[in-house]
């Protein structure tokens, strides 16, 4: 095959093969070095409960998320359901939440003594309500926050189901809800697994709720080695992670392997078949106003009344916006680092199919089963090995945030340059341009919606970003994400109010933009 | 005579693809003005083989000279962008995001753009297009644009991959008749590439026969139909039957009686042969005691063709004429055509 892949493109690519690989290397040989009494520290009972508890949460939020998000999706795409548009909107906007607010939320409002118990004590004889901290607290926000991971997913898959299967189901006998359970569920599995995937993935590497929840899983007994100075424990603690993720995405592409005869083709300007909910509409519009009502508006209460309350009893009238810049700042230049990077990456895994691409491409893939905290662990030892100028700089926060938002961006860029012709390109070139100047002037301008949907995703993941920015971020560089944590690990509930509402705030207007962009359609 | 200047030469060229030679050792020459047409069923080599004059692609080995500097050897490749030649695509590869004024003056380097630009919406019919986009165009419309935007950069030669193949059977003789008068009034010369042997010949002064990468015949479209000289440009070149016949002298012994030979003297008498026939090289006529027997009738409103079948059990098609009684059963005997010869290649 060709092989004259262009530098623009293989340079950039060799270069993030080696930055995502880099981190894990390094943790498997610290590893590897470990003393024999670390090991034998790890292979005891509590290292088997942390697994015990990881794979536990994983499984419950997955499971809770997927019964949220099934039927939502459903009713959203493939029934009369009214004010469809505005309820899509509605389910999408907890990823808005960092999952650290939801923990800080939740714990204000739902504590023995807190704030969901006054409300009720005024009117019944209790002394407190059950503790929810712990599982149930983590497993309660990570569901009610990821849930739209898959409620998205679901929603980009039924959008392309050809409504010509569903017609001829009809035709061939089936009323509305065989057709549910026996045409649009099956073809819904590869993505049902994809979703559940992603939601492991994210549970998996979730620091904020469980840490501030007191739950301890993999991410916040590895934090706790690292703070002690248990580096060897730590590692090895972020390889055994990194290896669950990896299982979870084998396991999936396992499943799905079976389901390529799944091949849904593009709908084009075919309606859509749009099942009569008839009696069920009102329960139908009362379960999405539930879920409404626990994802969205018990969180934005909460915080609007620690907003309030800090106010009225002055503790916070001035807004410091020193952590405001500093995420912006890093968020804008993470977005630039990651788009120039994921360019020539979709380049070399679209266009040029040669040996060494795919081999790169497949490494790379690795940065999306790293979770954030054995990314930034081994970051932060490889700065410290090196120094000065690396360690706690810029550059590496940026480094980590890079390896992380990659998989996030190359989404949108890579499916959208798989729908451009290769030969416009090559007619550039016969029409007397060079092969750059043709990238440059016909593929790239055709390429930018792709482009702003991933830049979007990527600004709204670093904004929200709180490991990353804990482990690599330079000394005195406060962020929101760092400020509402260590507010709320310190029970300043009133002064974490407001750097969470401007957080909200700010995600909010950038996925804003993303759902615009991508027109609700979600690819 | 004058001698016409070469526009496109290429000598032994060669290029494989994961072992399989998709150009296999093909040599032409191009003249000013020239329109050569490549024919050969899908796969044959030949969007290959335009890619490689293109240089789109690298050959393996060959040497390819335009306007006579040498664009690609073993030591020299010059890409694309520098060979000042056009290339228009099957699926047009009009750019999406441009108008129909931005595609056509994409390539444009000089300043009189306004003129060129009326010129060629003048020449391809398109005027009053130019600010639309490509997706509010038709067809034969885009086709104009792909074409008129290839005009625009003045290309010494036009590589024509597969232009008609995305229109419908209605537009396409229309928009083949426009391409050709458009290539003769700008007098340039052009490669192109196609699998419909009525697009092949009607548009082309030569036609190149291409199978498996390599060019089995390259003559003038009525030579190719007359005189082919292997049975696979037998059959390219149109609807195409054989039976066995054997050689004895200037004719060849056949169940349908002996048939005149075009070229005698080719096989030695005796040789088992086999006989290209033509849908329009026998007579029809019924009889009770015909030895043949019609099997199938296909009428496609210009023609009737029916298929007969021969004692051997072998069946040809045969042209005639449209007002009949003929029908599925009937017992007939073919006659061949006064003045035809026929083509026979070993077996």
């Amino acid at each position: 095959m060709k092989n004259n892949t262009p530098y623009w493109v293989l340079i950039p690519s060799i270069i993030l093969t080696i930055v995502i690989i880099a981190p894990l290397v390094y943790l498997i040989f610290k590893s590897v070095n470990a003393d024999s009494n670390i090991w034998e520290w790890i292979f005891r009972w509590q290292t088997l409960l942390i697994v015990i508890r990881t794979l536990t949460l994983v499984a419950t939020v997955s499971i809770i998320s997927l019964i949220i998000a099934l039927p939502l999706s459903i009713l959203t795409t493939k029934t009369d359901l009214p004010f469809k548009f505005f309820f899509t909107i509605l389910h999408a906007l907890p990823l808005v939440i960092p999952s650290y607010v939801g923990a800080y939320l939740f714990m204000t409002a739902f504590s023995p003594k807190g704030l969901f118990y006054k409300f009720i004590s005024n009117y019944f004889e209790i002394n407190s309500i059950p503790n929810l901290y712990g599982f149930w607290g983590a497993v309660i926000v990570l569901s009610l926050l990821n849930f739209p991971y898959l409620f998205l997913t679901l929603r980009a898959s039924l959008i392309r189901i050809d409504p010509e299967i569903e017609e001829s189901a009809k035709l061939l006998g089936l009323n509305d809800f065989s057709i549910i359970y026996k045409i649009i569920i099956p073809q819904l599995k590869p993505a049902i697994f994809s979703g559940i995937l992603l939601i492991s993935l994210y549970t998996l590497s979730d620091f904020g709720a469980v840490s501030l929840l007191r739950f301890k899983t993999f991410t916040w007994a590895i934090f706790l080695e690292y703070e002690t100075g248990g580096s060897h424990s730590a590692a090895i603690l972020s390889v055994g992670l990194f290896i669950i993720a990896m299982k979870l995405i084998i396991f999936e592409s396992l499943l799905n392997r079976n389901f390529r005869y799944h091949a849904i083709k593009s709908v084009g300007q075919k309606t859509p078949l749009i099942l009569k909910l008839k009696k069920l509409k009102i329960p139908a519009v009362l379960l999405c106003l539930i879920v409404f009502s626990f994802s969205l508006l018990v969180p934005i209460s909460v915080l609007s009344f620690w907003l309030i309350r800090g106010i009225y009893y002055g503790e916070i009238v001035s807004v410091d916006y020193l952590p405001i810049f500093n995420s912006v700042y890093i968020s804008m230049l993470t977005t630039v680092t990651v788009i120039l990077f994921a360019i020539p990456l979709s380049f070399l895994a679209i266009r040029h199919k040669s040996i060494l691409g795919q081999a790169l491409e497949r490494l790379s893939f690795i940065g999306f089963a790293l979770p954030t905290i054995s990314v930034s662990l081994g970051l932060v030892y490889i700065g410290a090995r090196i120094g000065s100028p690396i360690y706690q700089s810029t550059f590496m926060l940026i480094t980590g945030c890079l390896i992380l938002c990659l998989p996030v961006a190359l989404g949108p860029i890579k499916s959208r340059l798989l729908q451009i012709n290769p030969n416009l390109e090559d007619a550039g070139k016969t029409l007397g341009y060079s092969n750059l100047m043709s990238t440059f002037r016909i593929t790239i301008p055709i390429l930018r919606p792709g482009l702003i949907m991933s830049s979007s995703l990527v600004f709204f993941v670093t904004m929200k970003e709180l490991p990353a920015v804990l482990f690599l971020s330079p000394l005195n560089f406060p962020t929101l994400s760092t400020r509402i944590w260590s507010y709320t690990s310190e029970a300043f509930f009133a002064k974490a109010a407001v750097p969470s509402l401007i957080l909200i705030f700010c995600s909010s207007i950038i996925f804003a933009i993303f759902l615009y962009k991508s027109k609700l359609d979600f690819s | 005579m004058i001698k016409k200047q070469s526009v496109l030469s290429c000598k032994n060229l060669s290029k494989s693809f994961n072992s399989t030679l998709a150009v296999n050792n093909v040599s032409l020459d191009l003249f000013e003005g020239e329109t050569l047409g490549v024919l050969g069923s899908s796969g044959c080599g030949k969007t290959t083989l335009l890619r490689l004059i293109a240089g789109l692609e690298t050959p393996d080995q060959g040497e390819i000279k335009i306007s006579n500097s040498i664009v690609q050897n073993s030591q020299t490749h010059i890409p694309t962008h520098k060979r000042n030649l056009g290339m228009v695509f099957q699926d047009y590869a009009l750019f999406p995001h441009m108008t129909v004024k931005q595609n056509i003056l994409f390539g444009h380097k000089s300043s009189n753009q306004t003129t060129t630009l009326n010129h060629l919406l003048e020449l391809t019919r398109l005027n009053g297009l130019s600010e639309r986009f490509p997706n509010e165009l038709s067809g034969g419309q885009q086709q104009r644009v792909a074409l008129a935007r290839t005009l625009a950069t003045t290309p010494d030669l036009i590589l024509m991959d597969e232009p008609l193949s995305n229109l419908d059977a209605s537009l396409r003789k229309n928009v083949r008749n426009e391409i050709n008068e458009i290539l003769v009034s700008s007098k340039t010369a052009c490669i192109f590439v196609t699998h419909d042997k009525e697009e092949a010949f009607t548009i082309s002064d030569r036609v190149a026969v291409m199978d498996e990468g390599k060019i089995e015949q390259l003559d003038p479209p009525d030579k190719i139909y007359f005189w082919p000289e292997s049975k696979n440009v037998a059959i390219l070149g149109g609807t195409c039957e054989f039976i066995t016949g054997i050689i004895s002298n200037k004719i060849v012994s056949t169940v349908l009686g002996d048939l005149p030979l075009r070229k005698s003297g080719e096989f030695p008498n005796g040789t088992k042969v086999s006989v290209a026939t033509r849908p329009t090289d026998f007579e029809i006529t019924v009889s009770p005691i015909g030895m043949c027997m019609v099997v199938d009738k296909k009428f496609t409103g210009d023609e009737n063709i029916f298929s007969i079948q021969l004692p051997t059990n072998e069946i040809l098609q045969c042209k005639h004429k449209i007002h009949t009684s003929l029908f599925a059963g009937l017992k007939v005997n073919l006659t061949a055509n006064p003045h035809t010869k026929f083509n026979t290649f070993l077996p």
